[in-house]
């Protein structure tokens, strides 16, 4: 007899085995951990303060000894920096991502809910959203409401919500009038609580995709934020970095190439990750 | 039946085998089959879906993509080995010496060209004809497959016509540059039936006026005995009978044949039960030893489960690969 | 669906976007901690220069005629007025004009060209190595943030390779003239172009490849085969007609991010576009000009995405529904 911890133990095996067929998913995987593990363990990693100019000469090659991976033009430790900038992206990729999926989610069961005007008015204004980037508006409004990592990942998060709500509403459309949808409402349930109970558990696999991706965009965007000057400056951040090491192209090109690197492994994996997730969540939908 | 047919053979297949390249394994779906096309001769190939009949067809014209390979075997047309051309060499064949015509028209047609514009592309390629040329040909040959007004049917979309028209279309294609074999993978099994016989009719008289050979492919005995000079029966990649229509009809003399026969008769006389045969096409990734068709044959001996009979000719023109008849 | 009655149709929809626009920009100056005025003028800003930019931009007046006179501005072309650069915006974003729609043009020519191309020869020949290397560039070129692709071309081909210059639109102390000036205009195009194109290549080429996978998978394209079509033709003439629509319809949804991509590619290649000039704007706090700059590029998005979506219904009927 297979009692409720045994089912669940068996579909994390189930979903764990299908994960793993994706290969550059679990690199993604390897690499989002590692990542992970740097930003939690900054302090003990980084042997300098990130945002502290002369820690030593300027312009010091990498692999000198004492500085891993040399100095920028103010003489910040680099090695510290990209360290340190790991936590940054982290933060604002995750946070950004989840506040977009909560706001999205919402909107998204709301206007398939209650259709009619509500749902129209709602939908006109993300299709703006479809045209228009986010990291436009991203630009204009952190530029009047102040730099910092807080209003930033804010403004990320409340401007991503258009493309869960889309899914969700879709989603929520299609389920409302599934059989066991109608079998609740039998029941006597509120529409309400079959939202919550019935349609909402089946609509998060999607959006758990949806907002993985949503990670790597808040990443991009935030590096174009700093690298434009729209950073926190009291934060070590590879956008700023990059924005920087231009102005050095000559005399110091690793400036230049080491936190590029660092946005796109981190936008990869996170990228991968979410399309094997979508592998292990969504298996009816792969196509082959 | 098609009229005088010469000696001279303007196909030959031998022992062709194509494989598929699975996950699972390897698929034999043609395993060592012969046939031979004479000049102005109707042939018939005939078996269940799943045989191989397709598959030999697109072997022939070297249409088979990966996974498939042809394996071995040799294609000779008119005397020129097929298998060596070059790619180019090969278009050049296709459409022009060999033509083929395939089972639903809907799908075989390029949705955003017009039906005029398909057929004239064949004609330009291998004639080189200048553009008006071309369209007066084409209208033409419109007109000659039995379409009303061929002038406004040039500039239809596929979409607009109609299932028999359509298959006009793919024949007036496959017919335009006067191929000394045309191919036809169940032309009518997508068509309903009353427009089934008159395409059957329009590629007989077709191919009677332009002396086309014609390697008729099919599941459905009718059109066999209506259409072809010699049968070819075919089971799980394998020639299991080969011979006149009259002698297949006559007396068949491979089970399977019987088979096949008494289903199409047993629907057509009304008869109380229609026979089936018990049983299905064998897996072709992992094929029985012996004969393929002994694990559904009432007559299986133990010999037909150790070596796979050989095609003997038992008279002149019809043979059989099945150990009930060895040649004396 | 008439065209007409598609068009207007159309039309009626973008308004709302823009609204949507003017709302953002105009809820932005009020979203400033603290007394927007003081914000825009500058922290060392006298009170007197301060009471100044009151008065001009009208921030003392109650917040709906505010917004009433921001839109009649607007709708006037008055885009408001540069304190830094003592300049109307308008005219400033005028002069950059023409350089940012030559950068964007040309990407999304390069773009769509050659991501075709890449995505139509790979889709022919399916999980072999020139699909898995592009299939795998593209992937590469999706994580990788647009403005440091451009640096690092500055770096290997302008730098290390001498090839291309690093930045600007022409190169400023040389009087050239006519078709000199022309190509030297093109010499310095070209980074920024692939630059911006980058993405957006790797984009096409991926729904290219896509499309073309699924319809090299359909009968007609054996038809074809068997009537002897070389397979060349077979690509490029029989299939990929069938695959353009969905590249058509991608094309049309790229258009706000080629543009917005065009502000950080002109800020690494110091092009003189209006990119450029909303980074300036950015880094000098010129906060009438970023307001300035935000409507104008917001509304030519809308105004292009429609224009692109007028177009393909003109040539495909069935889009109208």
């Amino acid at each position: 007899m297979m009692g409720p911890k045994n089912d669940s133990l068996a579909s994390l095996n189930d979903f764990w085995y299908r994960y793993k067929k994706n290969k550059a998913a679990v690199m993604g995987l390897v690499v989002g951990t590692a990542l992970f593990l740097i930003a939690i363990l900054a302090p003990v990693i980084a042997p300098f303060n990130p945002i502290r100019t002369l820690v030593g000469p300027v312009f010091l090659r990498p692999l000198t000894p004492g500085y891993y991976l040399g100095t920028d033009s103010l003489g910040r430790d680099v090695f510290s920096e990209l360290v340190y900038g790991t936590r940054t992206a982290l933060i604002v990729g995750i946070v950004a991502a989840a506040i977009g999926a909560a706001v999205g989610t919402v909107i998204g069961m709301v206007s398939g809910f209650f259709g009619g005007i509500v749902d129209d008015v709602l939908m006109r204004i993300t299709e703006m959203f479809v045209v228009i980037p986010i990291f436009f508006i991203a630009l204009v409004i952190v530029s009047f409401i102040g730099q910092n990592v807080n209003n930033v990942i804010m403004i990320i998060g409340l401007l991503s919500w258009p493309v869960v709500a889309r899914l969700t509403r879709a989603e929520f459309l299609s389920l409302r009038e599934r059989e066991f949808v109608q079998a609740a409402r039998v029941d006597g349930a509120s529409e309400v609580s079959i939202m919550l109970r019935e349609i909402l558990p089946n609509v998060l696999p999607i959006i758990t995709v949806a907002s993985t991706l949503q990670i790597s965009s808040a990443i991009l965007i935030e590096a174009g934020l700093s690298f434009l000057g729209l950073g926190d400056s009291n934060v070590a951040d590879w956008g700023i970095m990059l924005q920087y090491a231009q102005s050095f192209i000559y005399q110091a090109p690793w400036l230049i190439l080491l936190p590029g690197i660092a946005i796109t492994l981190a936008t990869l994996a996170f990228n991968e990750i979410g399309d094997g997730l979508n592998d292990a969540l969504n298996p009816k939908l792969k196509e082959r | 039946m098609i009229g005088k047919q010469s000696n001279e053979i303007i196909l030959h297949v031998q022992d062709l085998r194509t494989y598929f390249y699975l996950r699972t394994g390897i698929l034999k779906a043609v395993d060592g089959v012969t046939i031979d096309v004479h000049q102005r001769e109707a042939v018939g190939l005939v078996g269940e879906s799943g045989c191989g009949k397709s598959v030999t067809a697109f072997s022939i014209m070297r249409l088979i993509q990966t996974p498939g390979k042809i394996v071995e075997g040799k294609i000779l047309f008119k005397d020129k080995s097929l298998l060596d051309l070059t790619p180019r060499s090969m278009t050049q064949v296709r459409g022009q010496d060999i033509s083929m015509v395939f089972q639903d028209p809907m799908t075989y047609l390029n949705p955003v060209f017009t039906v005029g514009n398909q057929i004239m592309e064949t004609i330009q390629i291998h004639r080189h004809t200048e553009k008006k040329e071309a369209k007066e040909k084409t209208i033409e040959l419109l007109g000659s497959t039995g379409l009303p007004d061929p002038e406004k049917v040039f500039n239809y979309f596929p979409h607009q016509l109609s299932g028999g028209m359509r298959q006009r279309i793919l024949i007036a294609m496959a017919l335009s540059c006067n191929p000394s074999l045309l191919i036809a993978d169940e032309p009518t099994t997508a068509l309903d039936v009353t427009v089934q016989a008159q395409i059957l009719q329009l590629i007989k008289e077709t191919i009677q006026q332009l002396g086309t050979s014609l390697l008729l492919i099919t599941h459905d005995l009718g059109i066999v005995a209506d259409t072809c000079d010699t049968v070819y029966v075919m089971y799980a990649g394998k020639i299991v009978e080969r011979g006149t229509v009259w002698q297949i009809f006559k007396h068949p003399l491979h089970p399977y044949t019987s088979g096949l026969l008494e289903c199409v008769l047993s629907i057509d006389e009304f008869k109380k039960e229609i026979k089936t045969i018990e049983g299905n096409v064998p897996y072709l990734i992992n094929p029985p030893s012996g004969c393929r068709y002994r694990t559904r044959c009432p007559f299986a001996m133990e010999k037909c489960g150790t070596v796979e009979p050989p095609l003997i000719e038992i008279e002149d023109g019809h043979a059989v690969a099945c150990y009930l008849h060895e040649a004396d | 669906m008439g065209f007409k009655q598609y068009a207007v149709k159309r039309v009626l929809e973008a308004i709302p976007a823009i609204l949507g626009v003017l709302v953002i920009g105009f809820f932005a100056v009020h979203l400033t901690p603290g007394d927007p005025a003081q914000y825009i003028a500058g922290e060392s800003a006298s009170p007197d220069e301060v009471a100044f930019v009151t008065e001009n931009l009208g921030l003392d007046k109650p917040l709906l005629t505010q917004f009433s006179l921001y839109i009649q501005h607007f709708l006037h072309g008055d885009l408001g007025y540069s304190f830094v650069q003592a300049q109307p915006v308008a005219d400033l974003i005028w002069q950059r004009l023409p350089n940012t729609i030559m950068l964007v043009l040309c990407a999304y020519a390069v773009a769509l060209v050659f991501g075709v191309m890449l995505g139509v020869l790979a889709a022919s020949k399916p999980y072999s190595t020139f699909d898995n290397v592009t299939s795998i560039l593209a992937l590469t070129a999706y994580g990788m943030p647009g403005f440091w692709v451009g640096q690092l071309l500055i770096l290997g081909l302008a730098v290390y390779l001498p090839i291309f210059p690093s930045n600007g639109m022409s190169s400023v102390r040389s009087n050239l003239l006519g078709a000199d000036y022309v190509l030297n205009v093109a010499w310095h195009l070209v980074l920024p172009v692939l630059t911006l194109a980058l993405v957006d290549l790797a984009e096409q080429f991926r729904i290219t490849r896509g499309a073309m996978l699924e319809i090299l998978n359909q009968d007609f394209v054996t038809t074809a085969r068997a009537k002897g079509v070389s397979e060349g033709k077979v690509l490029f003439r029989h299939s990929l007609r069938n695959a353009l629509l969905p590249v058509i319809t991608i094309t049309g949804l790229r258009v706000g991010s080629v543009f917005t991509g065009a502000i950080l590619t002109e800020t690494v290649f110091a092009w003189p576009g209006v990119g450029r000039l909303m980074f300036t704007s950015v880094f000098a706090r010129d906060y009438p000009m970023i307001l300035g700059c935000f409507t104008f590029i917001s509304v030519l998005v809308v105004g292009a995405s429609l224009v692109t979506d007028l177009c393909y219904a003109y040539l495909d009927p069935r889009i109208r529904y």
